[in-house]
């Protein structure tokens, strides 16, 4: 068995990241990905040692083995948020559905009135340059927005329109379409976008999943959904309405 | 995109490979790292399969029946004064679906370089 400094400090990398990515992990699930982890690196010390490797070859490739599946233990990750033991005796109370959406909503009413606040002052700090300036919008602009308005907003009809039939096609023009009409009103697009994210994090579901139950990030069909699509819009309109309303104030 | 549940990528290939070709060697039952060995050795390169990679690839074949696992028994380890092991074996399910990645890519054995499947 190798006891060198370098193996050490490298094995010591690899259990630090793993704890660190389990962290919160259902005890089984996190308690075997350590386990396997610690393992291998026993396994790997023995094979080193019998092979008559150095510490610093070991060390290197414990490294290299680690750096290289950092990206794989990211995604596996991502997959596991929001997994929760079934099981209350094992210390970790069952998933609630609704405190979830709870935070949503308010992680959402703040994260919307900060982003709302950055566009408002943006329109505001245009419109008083333009006053300052003594210049009306430029027929370059109007010509940009006359093109690429009704272009966005064709996109996005067709997207839809083909969304359920050719759902890669339909997302890519709903994609397309988006950008275009952000880059003219990506000050309105914004705080919309962040809507989005936010109520599609709110209505995700929860799956049981073998001994854990976990949410499932919202998938195109609660992108698409009635519910969906009701609070996308009446967040989108209570936003419109309040920088309408600083630009009529300000004006 | 989403996978088929029943497809396999490469490296899944591989570590069912490497798993029935240590079981017809009489190894029934092989953890992680010996996986790794056996692909390693096997496909000439240098470096093991990575920690992430291989344990999410090795998850993903356990939840969809192509691996079964146990774990030992914690006082053997315990004994012999190491942490204790995950045995992986190849299920008929597995061995199925290694079967029609093999259909499906019949000239490529998924753990030889290209270099290697050419000749």
């Amino acid at each position: 068995m190798i006891t060198a400094i370098r193996w050490s400090r490298s094995a010591g990398l690899v259990r630090g990241w793993v704890h660190l990515y389990t962290k919160g992990l259902p005890r089984r699930l996190r308690d075997e990905r350590r386990d396997e982890t610690d393992a291998d690196l026993w396994e790997e010390a023995q094979e080193a040692a019998q092979d008559g490797r150095t510490d610093r070859a070991l060390a290197g490739q414990v490294l290299l083995r680690w750096l290289l599946g950092v990206p794989d233990d990211a995604l596996w990750r991502l997959a596991h948020i929001g997994a929760k033991d079934l099981n209350k005796g094992e210390g970790t109370a069952m998933i609630q559905t609704s405190n979830y959406r709870t935070m949503t909503v308010v992680t959402g009413i703040i994260g919307l009135a900060l982003v709302a606040g950055l566009a408002i002052n943006q329109v505001i700090g245009e419109m008083e340059f333009r006053r300052q300036a003594d210049v009306a919008f430029s027929v370059e602009q109007s010509i940009t927005a006359l093109v690429f308005l009704p272009l966005g907003l064709i996109a996005i009809a067709a997207g839809f329109r083909v969304l359920a039939s050719v759902p890669s096609l339909g997302m890519t023009l709903i994609i397309t379409g988006s950008l275009f009409i952000a880059v003219l009103l990506y000050w309105l697009i914004l705080p919309v976008i962040l809507a989005v994210g936010i109520i599609a994090y709110g209505a995700n579901k929860v799956r049981k999943d073998g001994d854990y139950e976990r949410s499932v990030p919202a998938g195109l069909s609660s992108l698409i959904s009635t519910k969906f699509l009701a609070l996308t819009a009446v967040a989108s309109v209570l936003v419109l309405v309040l920088l309408l309303a600083m630009f009529g104030m300000s004006g | 995109m989403r996978r088929k549940a029943d497809s396999l990528v490469p490296l899944e290939a591989s570590i069912l490979d490497a798993a029935l070709d240590l079981r017809r060697h009489g190894v029934k039952e092989a953890h992680g790292f010996l996986l790794a060995k056996e692909m390693r050795d096997r496909s000439a390169a240098k470096l093991l399969t990575a920690y992430g990679t291989l344990y999410k690839a090795l998850g993903r074949l356990n939840k969809a029946g192509f691996l079964e696992s146990n774990w030992e028994d914690p006082q053997i380890a315990a004994d012999e004064g190491r942490p204790r092991r995950r045995f992986y074996s190849v299920t008929l399910a597995g061995q199925n679906a290694l079967a029609k990645h093999r259909e499906t890519v019949p000239q490529v054995r998924p753990n030889l370089r290209p270099w290697q499947a050419m000749s």
